[in-house]
């Protein structure tokens, strides 16, 4: 064994004995957990959603006329873990591990190949989970037999060790190849999607030609099988073998990623979810402040200011710019899609595809917002000290309206317009999304209303008869408060599309719980007037 | 072991600030050089230009003729530094912590002995058991400083060192890192204390403060 070794190893040992270092029994524990969870849990609910699925339907989704359309998802899925790789990718230490490590004379390449073969192999079983409970439904449904489950899961797999390694060229390259790499698949998911022929020629196809093995031909899926696996394997080989890959990565950005990633387990396992989620956020990259500025006069002054203010923060933080921009009008296509689906009628079946279609794009424009909405997260500073300007509360909540509102109406526009035109929709499922698009707003407001600290009431025990503990709930309705008004308006439109004025009832007043919820939440009365100036 | 750093016409500017205005100086191991000037004239940026953790706008900065590049590990055995506070383990002991910087570098003869003697030579022998969380932050500082001194290094950057510590806690600091010349290394420290100054056997004073260019 090598020197490098040697050393590498002798610190592997300290750290792995040190006084802190989670017990056996920890991970025991875990696994106990994530094993109740998957067999008490997940199995059942993905048992109910194939028994409740019409076998036809399920057919029609993995035939071949939905396999250019599952291609190019993948390709997407495969672009958003590139990018996701930027922000947090899978070569990380403890910051301690990193900081001493990577400051030695050991290869970066032998110090870093375990850990991020470690994090690769985690990620692709984590990723597995919603496809294997997905296909677990398809299969109960009778889309396909038990056996073509195996390798759909086996292809999971694969397919999430290639994201990871995806994930890690976001990590590894710089931004200006990222950049490259993404319009590089702009054009292959075009391929996918208008040349079917295209499909054997990527993973994402290798995939999909598993998905649709019928329309592809019998012995397709076990060549598709053999690619995706052996794409894999080559890439794994590659971490291992050239040492540039590993070598080559900057200290200061493993740093970087160790430490956020370390530090968001350790808020998310005290229950401060928003803290770790502040890590990710997006760091100004711009001096603009000075354009913040303004000493103009007149009626209208305060608010062109307010809008100024809240144009400049979201623009001196591009990264996050570009993702309002892109999930924004995606989410809201997304929305308009699944909306257009449903119609006038409700139809059980189709609940498979409109139900994910819908929350995924009320997600993403719920994350969308948050960087149109940076003035919120000020606003209750700027509430305290409002009377200071000669200003009421609610003129200070005002003057902090108008950038997220225009913002997210164009947004919206952007993203439902194309979709009602090549769909050929009715626009009632135009006017839902805009419907949406006010109560995802009103539930950003919520949730930035929301104290930092969560009430300590809330993790008192809350028992039922039967001995169980309800505690872990209220904590989850509190950190999600957002998600859950956003949740349940997408789910009223997917469910309720047969009584238009029931679903524009529900959602006036989840808009108006969102509203009047988190203005109390501030404690400043609506009706007070500012303060008078002396002359 | 005998190390030399030479800095030509060495600036940097980012956006349209000047962060460091242009230095030059030739320094050889071995010596301990203070680096002085008011805040916000360049001594982080430098200290880190020196560590490659930032490049230059102009000029030139060389170790031992080959600029600072850190994915040479030979660049990486010959240079420490103590710039930003290092992360801790959180659930290590000081001990177990540099007990492990010292493993990593080969030096794995009693590796825990080692560290608790390094730990009494900076007045903190007594905390060898203890979590960082139970520190102050002048022994955390310390302790950050037995980090950097526990591997080894021809050129050690050292940025205010000093910081939260008593002139008892300054003086052993003083001692490690005097013993750390002796053994040859070159040592460059930013300080504003007059008794580390007054200790040093060359200063670099950098005048300038930071300007739009």
């Amino acid at each position: 064994m090598s020197s490098e070794s040697l050393r590498l190893r002798a610190a592997r040992s300290i750290y792995r004995d040190r006084v802190g270092a989670p017990t056996a029994g920890d991970r025991w524990f875990s696994l106990y957990l994530i094993a109740f969870l998957t067999g008490w849990y997940v199995l059942p609910v993905a048992y109910v959603i194939g028994d409740y699925l019409d076998p036809e339907f399920a057919r029609s989704l993995t035939d071949a006329e939905t396999a250019p359309y599952v291609a190019s998802a993948v390709v997407l899925l495969g672009v958003v873990a590139l990018w996701l790789g930027r922000a947090q990718g899978p070569a990380v230490l403890s910051p301690f591990l990193a900081h001493t490590l990577l400051g030695t004379d050991i290869s970066r390449r032998r110090i870093l190949l375990r850990p991020t073969l470690t994090a690769l192999l985690i990620a692709a079983a984590v990723l597995c989970l919603p496809a294997v409970i997905t296909m677990f439904a398809f299969t109960q449904a009778g889309a396909w037999g038990w056996g073509r489950f195996g390798e759909l899961v086996i292809a999971a797999f694969l397919g999430g060790l290639l994201l990871g390694l995806l994930a890690f060229v976001g990590q590894r390259m710089r931004l200006a190849w990222v950049v490259l790499l993404t319009t590089a698949a702009v054009p292959l998911g075009a391929a996918h999607l208008f040349s079917p022929a295209s499909i054997t020629l990527s993973p994402a196809g290798w995939f999909t030609a598993l998905w649709s093995a019928p329309a592809a031909g019998v012995g397709t899926e076990r060549w598709s099988l053999l690619l995706l696996g052996t794409a894999a394997l080559l890439g794994l080989a590659a971490l291992a073998v050239m040492p540039a890959l590993l070598g080559r990565l900057p200290a200061h950005r493993v740093l970087e990623q160790s430490r956020r990633i370390s530090d968001a387990r350790l808020f998310t396992s005290v229950g401060s979810v928003g803290d770790a989620a502040d890590l990710f956020r997006a760091k100004p990259r711009r001096r603009l402040s000075g354009h913040a500025v303004a000493s103009r006069t007149g009626p209208f002054a305060a608010l062109l200011l307010g809008l100024r203010q809240d144009v400049v923060t979201t623009v001196r933080s591009p990264l996050s710019a570009v993702a309002a921009l892109t999930l924004m009008p995606t989410g809201a296509a997304l929305l308009t899609l699944a909306a257009a689906a449903v119609g006038a009628d409700f139809s059980d079946s189709a609940l498979i595809v409109t139900v994910p279609t819908a929350l995924l794009g009320g997600l993403l424009m719920f994350i969308g917002t948050g960087s149109l909405t940076e003035g919120w997260r000020q606003l209750k500073r700027e509430l305290d000290a409002a009377a200071l300007f000669g200003w009421s509360a609610r003129a200070a909540l005002g003057r902090r309206l108008l950038w997220p509102v225009t913002a997210t109406a164009v947004l919206t526009t952007l993203g439902t317009t194309p979709v009602l035109i090549l769909t050929a929709s009715e626009g009632t499922a135009g006017a839902w999304t805009a419907g949406l698009a006010l109560l995802i707003l009103s539930a950003r407001y919520f949730q930035s209303m929301r104290p930092r600290d969560i009430p300590v009431e809330f993790l008192a025990p809350t028992l039922l008869p039967g001995g169980m503990d309800l505690s872990a709930v209220k904590i989850v309705a509190w950190l999600g408060d957002g998600v859950i008004l956003v949740t349940t308006g997408v789910l009223a439109v997917v469910v309720l599309p047969w009584s238009p004025q029931t679903l524009a009832a529900v959602l006036l007043v989840l808009v108006l719980i969102g509203m009047l919820w988190g203005w109390g939440r501030t404690g400043h009365s609506f009706f007070a007037a500012a303060p008078r100036r002396r002359l | 072991m005998s190390v030399r750093v030479e800095c030509r016409d060495l600036s940097v500017v980012v956006e349209d600030t000047a962060l460091l205005a242009p230095t030059s100086f030739c320094h050889q191991a071995p010596g301990l050089i203070a680096l002085t000037g008011p805040n916000g004239s360049g001594k982080t940026t430098l200290l880190k230009t020196l560590a490659g953790r930032q490049l230059p706008t102009s000029g030139q900065c060389l170790i031992d003729g080959q600029t600072p590049y850190e994915f040479d590990p030979g660049f990486r055995a010959t240079v420490a530094s103590l710039i930003d506070t290092p992360p801790i383990a959180r659930d290590m002991t000081l001990l177990e912590q540099l007990a492990l910087v010292r493993v990593s570098w080969g030096h794995d003869d009693d590796a825990f002995g080692a560290a608790q003697q390094f730990l009494d030579r900076l007045t903190i022998a007594q905390l060898a058991e203890r979590f960082p969380f139970e520190l102050s932050a002048g022994q955390l500082q310390l302790f950050a400083v037995a980090l950097t001194l526990s591997r080894p290094s021809s050129l050690l950057l050292l940025d205010e060192p000093e910081r939260h510590l008593d002139g008892e806690r300054v003086h052993a600091l003083l001692g490690v890192v005097q013993e750390r010349v002796q053994a040859g290394a070159l040592v460059i420290t930013a300080t504003h204390r007059a008794e580390l100054i007054a200790h040093t056997d060359s200063q670099i004073e950098l005048e300038h403060s930071v300007s739009a260019v």
